[in-house]
């Protein structure tokens, strides 16, 4: 070797080792200098890989539009940092998150996360002491707390808050602990990197990654293996993320459906199941590292098959659980080992337990702008932490099984193993429901069947108890014989073999396959039907239900991770998002109808002005009676219909009508006048109340606009007013509420499974009352069916309500398909508001005006 | 300085084996053993190992001294162990 190529090689040494590389990373790295680890096959099948990947978080919306551009940024960054040499590999990385921030933000927000992380980073360097340090970097968090709540505003977009909340409010804590300690000082590229880590721009959940272990790990392998591995943990992330949505859709149930016990394990398993979302994002992230040559450990390990509650505690959410170790176990077991090591043990991990539960509400606060405080996190991490102490003390008392080579393990261990992870996990699940729950009563209420005498023997037969027990009793024996470390080898070791990366690519090749229109038509319409609901992510029914709920109300359990809901949450703006409902736009009627419209109220929204006419319609005004050449409609509905979001001139129904009258009214009628009686928030009992307003004006036709699940919102309001102890005018209902002998005591789960029964008869009497009453007074009546814009589980129950709709007696006017054809998020408000923009509002006045003149023979006849 | 890196090696280990690892043969514990990642070192066999190290030697060990770093190896302990000797 020349004098120069040793002179380069020695710097290019000295620089992986500054750059928190280790001896070994020097080795393998001097031969990446000459470029002779640079496999030119091996590249080409990793970006193959990579490919697939990508081309399935598209098919699969994996999520989100950022994240497909955050990972199509990552995959071609790696192309090009694969070839460079490793001292730069680094900085690139580092460029290559800020530009991620970039590709989300825009250049100009992306500045001013970036400006404001680059301050924190600043004040960690600053010549003065560990304590001063900190004080300083805790009013500047409380400064930018004040920025995120909009208590001080600026001119950044408030969504970088929760980004850069996630970025920094534990890592920056890890890194000012691990820098006091660290052996080398850390470069600029190592804090940029650490700091600002894509993909942490598109997941404001994200693994709390030590920093310690972020340079340890750096090159600390061969680099194709590590490359190999992130393929591997993405696929891995991938799959759960599928298995979630799987689950989330067909299997989830709302505490009032369980009624026994088979419905009560269908709701802990999946409830619990709801996890793998979490573990999925968790492996997409730290594959995604791996890429760049961070060989992380893996965030979880087969958190179903704990055999203990400290086993639970060490496999799930490995990341948080070496944080909390760091930052607080071992500082207060050291402070307090003078007391012994049982009082010490137990003070840490109550420490700990604190610690978490008040770190995750800190955590929701910059994700949402709230701090929960609530029952059921108290009783989640206080339960926890009691029966993890109690754990270790069993643990230090008689010692827990540990060996570095496989030992022949006889059935007897088996078997307790078995026994102890099923039990460990129908716990685990019991606790996770109690900890995700609305209200101890409605989760209370779950276990009600075994002591009301509501069962019948076959009913009674806990099949899906064996049935899950059998599958985590197998599962515990064929995998828990081994450690996680000799896993991690043994894992890491096969991925040598060819055989496991051939599973990886068939796996890939598969799911991608799997996506494709042209496949998934072939596999019949019911396979086909669940394909392209994973793919979509849509709702679940209770998140559906959940989110229209939401549009009016602040929702206060949105804030758990388990809910698709939450995400959707996450892009909503804290405050002043559409703020009608306290604005005085509505106002409390004391009666069945509960709220309407003010008449003459005015207000500027974000979308425009909204204000209602002098009869509290949001509408032009209106004469009472109608001229003899105007054909008057009654048009009754809810928040589409009102036109949230929208200005008034834009519903639909004001676009209907202009057009309408523009092109000669309709038949003998000159004009036409669409009254919209629509509320946002009613539901459809609501309407037979809004029918009778209508009467006085007169008119020709009452239009009923029905959305999804009319059933179970005309369920859900009989269930509020029963609840709110609200006089109903309708004896069928009342009969309805005496025979299911619901009352104002029960909590809503159980007043839901109480009117089941009954289900069948609310929205047909619904129905055949509003058609006998408009009939009676001239209206025709007519039902009209409004789509929502996205596909969902509302379409399960079309058919039926059409066909109830239409033994009652209305023309039936069904616009479902009005959207087809034209993306939805072009349609709708806002990604976490569906209802129609203006373009939704064009294409549904379209639909509406066709069918009004289809029927206009009709509607005409007298 | 070798011999006594030595002994302390072999009575790290023999600690190590005789509390965390008893039935297991000693040819299994080697050098290049990762206690920390295989899991033989957890949280509390971590307090018993630094409960023993530094009654046995004399020294007194930090909280940030308690990671992978510093006791994933048995090399790894014992030059702990003698950097906190020689102050």
């Amino acid at each position: 070797m020349s004098i120069l190529a040793a002179l380069k090689k020695r710097i290019g040494n000295k620089q992986i080792l500054l750059d928190g590389g280790s001896a070994e990373s020097v080795v393998r790295a001097g031969t990446d200098e000459t470029g002779e680890n640079i496999n030119l096959g091996k590249f080409v099948f990793i970006m193959g890989q990579l490919a697939l990947l990508a081309l399935i978080i598209r098919q699969f919306q994996i999520q989100s539009g950022a994240f497909l551009r955050v990972a199509l940024l990552a995959f071609i960054g790696f192309a090009i940092h694969y070839f460079l040499p490793l001292r730069y590999r680094l900085p690139f990385f580092a460029i290559l998150s800020l530009s991620s921030i970039g590709v989300v933000f825009g250049f100009v927000n992306a500045l001013w996360l970036i400006g404001f992380g680059l301050v924190l980073i600043a004040i960690c360097q600053l010549p003065l002491a560990f304590w001063k340090r900190v004080s300083l970097l805790s009013i500047t968090g409380v400064l930018y707390m004040l920025f995120s709540v909009e208590v001080i505003k600026g001119p950044w977009s408030n969504a970088i808050w929760p980004i850069l909340g996630s970025m920094f409010i534990f890592r920056i804590v890890v890194y000012l602990y691990d820098s006091r300690h660290e052996k080398e000082p850390s470069t600029l590229a190592q804090k940029v990197s650490y700091l600002f880590m894509m993909p942490n721009v598109c997941f404001p959940l994200f693994p709390v990654v030590d920093y310690t272990e972020f340079r340890r790990t750096y090159y600390n392998d061969e680099r194709h293996r590590i490359y190999q591995i992130g393929v591997d943990w993405m696929v891995r992330g991938i799959i759960h993320l599928i298995l979630y949505r799987l689950i989330y859709q067909y299997v989830t149930l709302t505490p009032a459906e369980v009624t026994n016990p088979d419905t009560l394990v269908q709701f802990l398993v999946s409830n619990f199941l709801l996890y793998l979302r979490i573990s999925g994002y968790f492996h997409l992230i730290t594959g995604l590292l791996h890429l760049f040559g961070f060989n992380v450990l893996a965030t979880h390990h087969r958190y179903c098959l704990a055999s203990s509650f400290t086993d639970f505690w060490r496999r799930i959410n490995i990341y948080w659980k070496d944080f909390m170790m760091k930052l607080f176990y071992y500082p207060v077991m050291f402070k307090l080992r003078g007391l012994g090591q049982v009082k010490a043990l137990i003070i840490a991990t109550i420490v700990v337990f604190l610690a978490t539960w008040l770190l995750h509400s800190y955590l929701w606060f910059w994700l949402r702008g709230r701090f929960p405080v609530t029952w059921q996190d108290a009783v989640f991490w206080g339960t926890l932490a009691v029966v993890v102490i109690v754990n270790s003390l069993m643990e230090i008392k008689k010692g827990r099984n540990r060996s570095l080579t496989k030992k022949a393990w006889g059935i007897k261990d088996s078997m307790i193993l078995g026994l102890k992870t099923t039990g460990i996990f129908y716990f685990i699940c019991i606790l996770w429901s109690l900890w995700t729950s609305d209200s101890f009563a409605s989760w209370a209420s779950m276990w009600e069947f075994f002591w009301n005498g509501s069962l019948n023997v076959e009913q009674a037969l806990p099949r899906y108890f064996i049935l899950v027990g059998a599958v985590i009793f197998g599962c515990a024996i064929y995998f828990g014989r081994a450690s996680r470390g000799d896993e991690t080898e043994a894992e890491r070791a096969s991925l040598q073999q060819t055989p496991f990366k051939i599973s990886t690519v068939a796996l890939l090749l598969m799911v991608a396959a799997a996506g494709m229109p042209q496949v998934y038509n072939r596999l019949g319409p019911d396979a086909a039907s669940w394909i392209v609901s994973v793919k979509s992510g849509q709702l679940s029914r209770a998140d559906e239900a959940a989110l229209e709920r939401g549009y009016y109300e602040e929702l206060t359990r949105v804030d758990r991770f388990n809910s698709q809901l939450w995400e959707m949450y996450m892009n909503k703006p804290t405050f002043h998002w559409l703020d009608i409902k306290g604005s005085g736009l509505t106002r409390f009627t004391g009666d069945f109808l509960q709220e309407e419209l003010v008449p003459g109220f005015a207000s500027a929204t974000p979308y425009g002005r909204i204000q209602t006419n002098s009869w509290g319609m949001r509408d032009i005004e209106y004469s009472l009676k109608p001229s003899s050449d105007t054909y008057r409609i009654a048009l009754l509905g809810a928040s589409s219909v009102m036109g949230w979001g929208v200005e008034q001139h834009q519903t639909f129904e004001a676009i209907t009508e202009a057009r309408f009258n523009k092109q000669g009214g309709l038949g003998r009628y000159n004009n036409i006048e669409i009254l919209n009686f629509a509320v946002p928030g009613y539901y459809p009992l609501q309407q037979r109340t809004v029918l009778e307003k209508t009467r006085q004006f007169s008119p020709n036709a009452v239009f009923y606009v029905a959305t999804g699940r009319e059933e179970s919102r005309a369920v859900g309001y009989l269930v509020d007013v029963v609840q709110k102890e609200i006089d109903i005018p309708y004896p069928r209902l009342n009969l309805i509420v005496e025979q299911s002998g619901i009352n104002a005591t029960m909590d809503k789960a159980t007043v839901i499974r109480n009117l089941k029964p009954f289900r069948g008869e609310i929205l047909p009497w619904l129905y055949q009352d509003l058609v006998t009453v408009s009939k009676e007074h001239d209206a025709t009546p007519v039902w009209v069916f409004l789509p929502s814009i996205n596909k969902g589980s509302w379409l399960n129950d079309l058919q039926e309500t059409e066909a109830m709709a239409r033994n009652a007696g209305f023309l039936i006017m069904n616009l479902n398909g009005v959207f087809d054809g034209e993306p939805a998020d072009s349609l709708q408000l806002e990604e976490w508001d569906k209802h129609p923009n203006g373009r939704g509002h064009e294409l549904i006045a379209e639909a509406l005006y066709d069918a009004i003149n289809q029927h206009r023979a009709d509607l005409l006849s007298p | 300085m070798t011999s006594s890196n030595d002994e302390i090696k072999t009575e790290v280990k023999a600690y190590i084996l005789t509390e965390f690892l008893p039935g297991e043969s000693a040819e299994a514990l080697t050098d290049a053993t990762e206690l920390v990642t295989h899991g033989v070192l957890d949280s509390l066999s971590t307090m018993q190992l630094v409960a023993f190290i530094e009654e046995k030697y004399s020294i007194t060990l930090k909280a940030h001294e308690v990671n992978i770093d510093y006791l994933n190896t048995l090399p790894d302990i014992t030059n702990l162990i003698i950097s906190k000797s020689n102050g």
